[in-house]
């Protein structure tokens, strides 16, 4: 179990709510990223990008996380993306085949381009 | 020999009446014998004056020379005044005289016939020429001389010898003085012993009183009607027994009611019991025990008393900060209906109802209310002090009995770990099958006493076929256990209807989806044998590669799409589905684990990773099964130096064995 602790900052920037998670989400964390996630991605029509550039570690109940709230955010016709991936997590995404289901961007700018609204 | 502190006083007193009398005494004795003396010496001048009085005229009228046949007449017929009887006294007469000259010869001797003395008179020095006196009171004579004339006109001196008793008469003196000492010691020490006995009863009183409250009886009181310092003495002392034997008694009913308290472990009887407690020791009509959350929700824990939730649960509810305060250092917080807005009264009155703290934790303060006592007296600064105690010694008591129940809860819940653990061990394999040209191996070890792993054996539905299969479910402890069981309740049923692992899973995919939590999922892999044709087929729905190491050592992963079973929905799933078919040649070896096993740490951090893992596969791929398990598992304790184990591990191998 990591003894880091794990930071969670929620910004608006061009319509897009920015989550940056900072440290590893592991069962000592995994309260606190729900309750900080839940409190953003479960409104609905949201547009939500989840910068995981600092995160180390995703256990599997926050991928599980992950995967209700994007389809939380697809039924009110939102949407959820990820940037910032490093290999260990595009890893175990596409173990899990959620490749597809979870759109990931290499980088923040690529992801805002592609999120914002247009107009 | 003892002497008591009384006849210490008494003998005291005697010794001062005594010494006070004895001085007295002998002052007015010495006194009256200097007037003895003094009235001696004054007879003897006055006997003197006469004398030469007399002869002062005997030598003028006999031409400047003295007959000693005349004054012998006069001397011996008394007819001078020489002695008292003219002056009605005693006086005693001349026993002698005699008459110097000038040149100090004698002119005229008289010896009276009854003197007794032998010493003869001598002669005054005549420079001198005044009255001069010398007594010898034991011997009994007083002689006094002088010159015949103080004018000098009569040459010569006059020497007088008179006899004196002032000896006995001052030895008289002395016997009175003694006797009269003697009676005023007897009167004294009879005043004394009786002063020392009346004055000094209460102090005896006193100590005699303070020995019984030694032997422990408090019941002992002084008179109190004495109107000085030993009457107040005697009213503070019966005020202070009073109150000790309160006290005393006080204490004893704390400490049998603490007997019953702390044998007590359930909180909520243990609450109903204070109250009691607290409604007894202070006479309350109403007694609660409340529980005031930080956020000032008040909660009634126990009560008993007329309607005393209203009325005392009001006086939680208004505590001001500061109260609060007083309650978290200790301090009782009073109540008085004469200022109802207020939550203090005025010095002098004692309040009507008070609250007490009993404990404090990070969520609120507990507290007991005493609500009006039924003699209709206010609560005292020394009561308030013995319930406060009270309460401070219960909220101790309470802490332990929370305490306990924690424990005990702990324990409880340790206990039904262990079960939930011993049943799910039931639910794995006892022991891997024995397949006919096949080796089979399996293990799983959980994070805590219940784990989310799974791996069974399950023969097919026809005789050729035998699955295998392993699941990891997100999460841990019984909530992932709980899901493990259902897993393989539905592989173990739909292993019935179904031959391959595809249909299986897809079946156990569109159960679990249903029934899931939206974040909760199962990763599995599962492989078919086909005994017949010596292949194998494998389905992997989100879970980690499967290592195939072939009879001649080469490596590769066995890497099916799939997702993780409940992730997503059922479209989404049976679409990305494949099935993997692979021949199985003599000697291969097939190896799936969970991720537990790769992504353990060392005390650096470090991961134990794939590579690793397969390394000692490779190393030990010809070993029985269960000793290449066992290499593996020695192998990651020693990298993990027996850190704490944070994820279930589970291992699962089949091997084509050799000809």
């Amino acid at each position: 179990m990591s003894e880091r602790e794990l930071e969670v900052y929620v910004a608006e920037e061009q319509g897009v709510s920015v989550i940056v998670v900072d440290g590893p989400v592991d069962s000592a964390t995994i309260e606190t990223f729900k309750s900080r996630l839940d409190a953003v991605c479960l409104k609905p029509g949201l547009r939500v990008l989840i910068d995981c550039s600092k995160l180390s570690y995703l256990n599997s109940r926050a991928i599980g996380l992950l995967v209700k709230y994007h389809r939380s955010l697809l039924l009110t016709r939102g949407r959820l993306a990820l940037c910032g991936l490093n290999s260990r997590l595009v890893r175990t995404l596409d173990l899990l085949q959620l490749g597809k289901m979870l759109v990931s961007y290499p980088s923040k700018d690529d992801a805002m381009t592609a999120l914002a609204p247009k107009g | 020999m003892r002497i008591t502190f009384a006849q210490k006083i008494s003998m005291l007193m005697v010794g001062l009446i005594v010494l006070t009398g004895a001085m007295l005494t002998a002052v007015t004795a010495y006194q009256f014998r200097e007037d003895l003396v003094r009235e001696e010496v004054r007879s003897a001048y006055t006997i003197y004056l006469t004398t030469i009085n007399y002869l002062s005229g005997h030598y003028f009228s006999h031409k400047g020379s003295f007959v000693e046949s005349t004054l012998d007449f006069v001397l011996e017929e008394r007819f001078l005044n020489t002695g008292g009887e003219a002056m009605g006294d005693e006086t005693p007469r001349l026993t002698a005289l005699s008459v110097f000259g000038a040149d100090r010869e004698e002119l005229y001797a008289f010896v009276s016939s009854d003197r007794t003395f032998k010493e003869p008179l001598t002669p005054p020095l005549m420079e001198e020429g005044r009255f001069r006196i010398a007594m010898n009171f034991k011997a009994g004579w007083m002689r006094a001389s002088g010159p015949i004339s103080t004018r000098g006109d009569v040459p010569g001196a006059v020497v007088l010898e008179l006899p004196t008793t002032i000896h006995a008469r001052i030895q008289a003196l002395y016997t009175k003085a003694a006797i009269t000492l003697l009676v005023v010691g007897l009167i004294g020490t009879a005043l004394a012993v009786y002063a020392t006995r009346r004055f000094l009863a209460p102090v005896q009183a006193l100590i005699q009183a303070t020995g019984h409250i030694q032997e422990g009886d408090f019941s002992i009181q002084l008179r109190e009607d004495y109107q000085d310092e030993i009457g107040q003495m005697a009213r503070a002392f019966n005020q202070m027994v009073r109150s000790i034997s309160r006290r005393i008694s006080t204490m004893g009913r704390i400490h049998q009611w603490s007997l019953k308290l702390t044998k007590e472990m359930d909180v909520r009887r243990l609450v109903q019991l204070m109250v009691r407690m607290f409604k007894e020791m202070s006479g309350a009509s109403g007694v609660g025990v409340m529980y005031r959350s930080n956020k000032g929700v008040v909660d009634v824990l126990a009560e008993d008393g007329a309607r005393p939730g209203a009325d005392l649960q009001s006086m939680v509810t208004q505590l001001k900060p500061g109260d609060l305060d007083a309650l978290a250092s200790g301090e009782a917080v009073p109540f008085s209906s004469r200022n109802p807005g207020q939550t203090r009264n005025g010095a002098g009155e004692f309040p009507e109802q008070i609250l007490l703290p009993l404990y404090r934790d990070e969520r609120g303060d507990g507290v007991v209310a005493l609500g009006r006592r039924d003699s209709g007296m206010g609560y005292d600064p020394e009561t308030i002090s013995t319930l406060a105690n009270l309460a401070q010694n219960a909220g101790l008591i309470i802490e332990n009995a929370r305490l306990y129940s924690e424990l005990k809860e702990q324990e409880r819940i340790q206990q039904e770990m262990q079960w939930a653990r011993e049943i799910q061990q039931t639910l794995l394999p006892r022991a891997a099958p024995r397949l006919t040209g096949y080796e089979a191996y399996g293990y799983s070890r959980p994070a805590k006493e219940v784990g989310g792993d799974y791996y069974d054996y399950i023969p097919g539905n026809q005789p050729a076929l035998y699955h295998l299969i392993i699941g990891d479910v997100s999460g841990k402890g019984v909530p992932a256990g709980l899901i493990m069981s259902v897993v393989r309740s539905l592989v173990h049923s739909y292993s019935e209807f179904e031959a391959t692992p595809g249909l299986i899973l897809q079946r156990v995919n569109r159960t679990l989806t249903e029934d899931l939590e939206p974040e909760m999922f199962v990763t599995a892999s599962m492989m078919t044998v086909d005994f017949s044709t010596h292949s194998m087929r494998m389905v992997r729905a989100g879970h980690e590669p499967a290592i195939l190491i072939r009879g001649d050592g080469s490596v590769s992963q066995l890497h099916p799409r799939g997702t993780a079973l409940g992730l997503a929905d059922c479209q989404h799933y049976e679409q990305n589905a494949e099935e993997l078919v692979v021949a199985l040649q003599q000697g291969d070896l097939i190896v799936l684990f969970t991720d537990g096993i790769t992504e353990a740490q060392n005390p650096a951090g470090q991961e134990f990773g794939l590579e690793r893992l397969i390394d000692c596969i490779r190393r030990y791929r010809h070993d029985p099964l269960a000793s290449l398990g066992d290499q593996v598992l020695r192998h990651l304790g020693d990298f993990t130096q027996d850190r704490e184990q944070l994820d279930d591990i589970t291992l699962l191998a089949l091997r084509r064995s050799r000809a």
